[in-house]
């Protein structure tokens, strides 16, 4: 990864990291604070409303029980039983309607079950209402109560007493309601925000869940048989449990908390909820201011990573650039000093670095080209110097040569054996000469001739030159075998000069065996082709074997075996400019074998 | 040399008086010597065969049969006189042996590409010296037939 991308997303983790875990745990840790809070609420608000509830029930219970205990309504019922007067006891029902609020209806059953005295003519002589719901069981001491609903949802409470006369039954006292009295507790919406309820349900027999009482949100009157009231809180609660439910839907398919109640006296429960939207508003504000921070903070530290990458790493590019332009050749580029950090540094020291390069760069390049006219003009002073060499040293030569001979050839008979001897000693120390001479100018011009590379028959040169030397030394007696040796890439003519070299050498060294057997032949090595000329001459002492290639090195006299000591040399060097190498082994007088290599075509 | 300036024979161009001596006791054995003229440098070469300066008596007509001519000369080069002795119509078919010490080949092809008729190294040894002149003047003035 690139360094620009490591940075980025080193700063990115260590910045972002922080802040997700941060906001998490906050939003977390505000979350379970605020369900707390709601919790409490809801159960705050419920207690409150079930003691309402058990207020306003207890309230009548409390009365039904003491009027049904007070001697004066029970011999009233007895006197209205024995003689079907109803005056006093009409007059103590109605007063007892004008002693409680909110009661609609005050009545006397008989033990048949109707209605025979009320404080509503009307209702005189029906038969009791039988209620679809549920009758709260009674014991002796407790008035029964259920609800009436009628035709339009409104729903009444009866309380009924049973009357004794001792042990013996008189009747029952009913009260009844006036419509919705719950409604007072339902409607009051006090510390429930905007989405906030108390809602009522009881069970029929049927076992339907029923609020008894309007919801907030759908108002409809209080009891209504309707099934949306089996939703999970209402039946949470129905199910006797007093519980907190901080996630449910109500009866509208909306998510709410929710605190069920069980009034165990009215086998009714009661729901306090509030919309969880509502509830958990102000974490939702939270989150999202939190979200907006984090999006600007991640912004912003982009922009920060994106400028500090681009200044930290700018300048390593740009040194960078300067490197890329050394090693194509262009030495004249510098990196750009941008800071005085340690980059900056680097920098500033890579371009004196340069400098020296491209100065010492020039100063070598100057060396060079100095060097170069030197060494053409050393060229050329050689070129001149062979050339004089092929003419001046001759002429004189020959005049010695000559005029020694001319001086023998007419004197002679003046010349006693002294005298010819010494003439003799002349004409072959100028012989001797001219051959150097020739060795030596052959030698230098081959340091100045160029190769001209060409396929070369190796074979069939290595023959023509035997046959040819062959034919200079007519009376030696020589057994020549030459193998099918590879061709070689190179400059005929050198080649040919290296063969002559060695063949004539060979036979030169052999001229003191009866028979002298010269044998070529070749090998090859992996990259080379390696020729060899054997035969069975003087040979020579192995410990001598470096001097043999060497300018004017022998290692014999002149007078055994004549020659000036350069053939080898030029061999050598002959060889060593087609990039091969040259090799010698021998054994005194037994014979020695010339090996050159050459690298194959 | 007193002798018929036109009935020369053989024309050595040579400056060394040395090889003048020996050229001449080669060229003897072969009976050669007596129809030789030799000119000591290119500048003399020149008024010779062209029959000008101090050879303005010559009838130009009458070239030598074979020009020996060394290259390294005084005043005018062999290589010049070559030049001059090839180029004018009057003189081209006069057959020229250069006879020098050179083994350059730069100048074996100067020479030829100039027009010369044969080019012969002058060997160090007296005895290969004095067979090659003998062997060069027989074969020039004998055996090849020339214009003249």
């Amino acid at each position: 990864m690139r360094i620009r991308s490591k940075i980025f997303v080193i700063f990115f983790i260590t910045s972002l990291l922080p802040i997700i875990f941060l906001t998490y745990i906050n939003l977390n840790f505000s979350q379970n604070a605020l369900v707390k809070d709601t919790e409490s609420e809801l159960e705050t608000i419920a207690d409150l409303q079930t003691a309402n509830i058990h207020t306003i029930i207890n309230a009548y219970k409390n009365r039904i029980n003491f009027l049904a205990a007070r001697p004066t309504v029970l011999s009233q019922v007895t006197t209205f039983n024995n003689t079907k007067d109803n005056t006093q006891i009409k007059n103590t029902l109605n007063s007892i309607l004008l002693s409680l609020p909110d009661v609609q209806i005050v009545s006397l059953i008989d033990l048949q079950g109707n209605v025979v005295v009320s404080t509503d003519d009307s209702v005189i002589g029906k038969k009791q209402f039988i209620s679809q719901l549920p009758v709260i069981k009674v014991t002796k001491d407790t008035p029964s109560i259920d609800f009436l609903p009628d035709n339009d949802g409104n729903l009444k409470i009866r309380f009924r007493k049973t009357l004794y006369d001792k042990t013996t039954k008189l009747g029952e006292l009913e009260f009844i309601t006036e419509e919705n009295i719950f409604n007072k507790v339902t409607n009051n919406y006090i510390g429930l925000k905007k989405t906030g309820e108390v809602d009522l349900a009881i069970k029929d027999n049927a076992g339907k869940i029923f609020f008894i009482t309007p919801t907030r949100f759908k108002k409809t009157a209080g009891y209504i048989p309707s099934t949306f009231a089996n939703t999970t809180p209402s039946a949470e609660a129905l199910k006797k449990s007093n519980t907190f439910i901080p996630e449910t839907s109500d009866y509208r398919g909306k998510a709410v908390s929710a605190v069920t109640r069980y009034l165990s006296d009215l086998d009714m429960g009661l729901v306090v909820k509030i919309d969880r939207d509502e509830a958990f508003q102000p974490i939702n504000e939270l989150r999202d201011s939190m979200l907006i921070f984090s999006f600007i903070f991640i912004l912003f530290v982009v922009m920060v990573v994106l400028f500090f990458v681009h200044s930290l790493t700018g300048p390593i590019i740009n040194l960078l650039f300067a490197a890329k332009g050394v090693y194509t050749g262009d030495l004249s580029k510098r990196a750009l000093v941008l800071s005085k950090d340690e980059i900056g540094e680097l920098s500033a020291s890579f371009n004196t670095m340069l400098d020296a390069l491209q100065a010492s760069h020039e100063d070598l390049e100057k060396k060079v080209e100095e060097r170069t006219k030197q060494l053409e003009t050393s060229n050329k002073d050689l070129e001149a110097f062979s050339y004089s060499v092929s003419h001046d040293l001759r002429a004189p030569l020959r005049s010695i040569d000559g005029f020694s001979q001319i001086l023998e050839e007419d004197y002679t008979p003046k010349l006693d054996d002294e005298g010819k001897r010494v003439i003799a000693t002349i004409r072959a120390s100028t012989k001797q000469m001219a051959t150097l001479i020739d060795d030596l100018l052959t030698f230098s011009r081959l340091g100045r001739k160029p190769i001209e590379a060409q396929d070369v028959n190796m074979t069939s040169l290595a023959k023509t030159v035997f046959d040819e030397l062959k034919l200079a030394n007519p009376t030696r007696v020589i057994q020549f075998d030459c193998a099918e040796l590879p061709h070689a890439h190179g400059d005929a003519a050198l080649l040919k000069q290296v063969w002559v070299n060695l063949l004539s050498n060979a036979i030169k060294y052999t001229k003191k065996k009866e028979t002298a057997i010269i044998t070529v032949a070749s090998t090859s090595d992996n990259n080379n082709n390696i020729y060899c000329v054997k035969d069975n001459g003087a040979g020579f002492d192995m410990q001598y074997k470096d001097k043999l290639f060497g300018v004017f090195q022998r290692l014999h006299s002149a007078q055994e075996f004549e020659g000036t000591g350069v053939g080898l040399a030029i061999v050598s060097r002959i060889i060593t400019k087609h990039g091969g190498s040259v090799r010698a082994e021998g054994v005194v007088d037994q014979g020695a074998t010339f090996s050159f290599s050459l690298p194959k075509t | 040399m007193t002798q018929d300036l036109n009935e020369v024979e053989i024309l050595l161009v040579e400056d060394n008086p040395n090889d003048v001596e020996l050229t001449l006791r080669a060229l003897k054995k072969n009976n050669l010597a007596n129809k030789v003229y030799t000119v000591k440098d290119g500048e003399e070469a020149i008024n010779f065969i062209f029959a000008a300066g101090q050879y303005a008596t010559r009838d130009v007509n009458f070239p030598p049969k074979v020009i020996f001519l060394d290259l390294k000369l005084p005043k005018v080069s062999g290589l010049e006189v070559l030049k001059k002795i090839k180029s004018d119509e009057k003189t081209k078919t006069i057959p020229v042996v250069v006879i020098t010490s050179s083994q350059e080949t730069q100048d074996v092809k100067e020479c030829y590409s100039l027009g010369v008729n044969s080019f012969i190294q002058k060997p160090i040894e007296f005895d290969n010296f004095v067979k090659a002149i003998s062997d060069v003047g027989l074969y020039w003035m004998v055996i090849n037939k020339s214009v003249r």
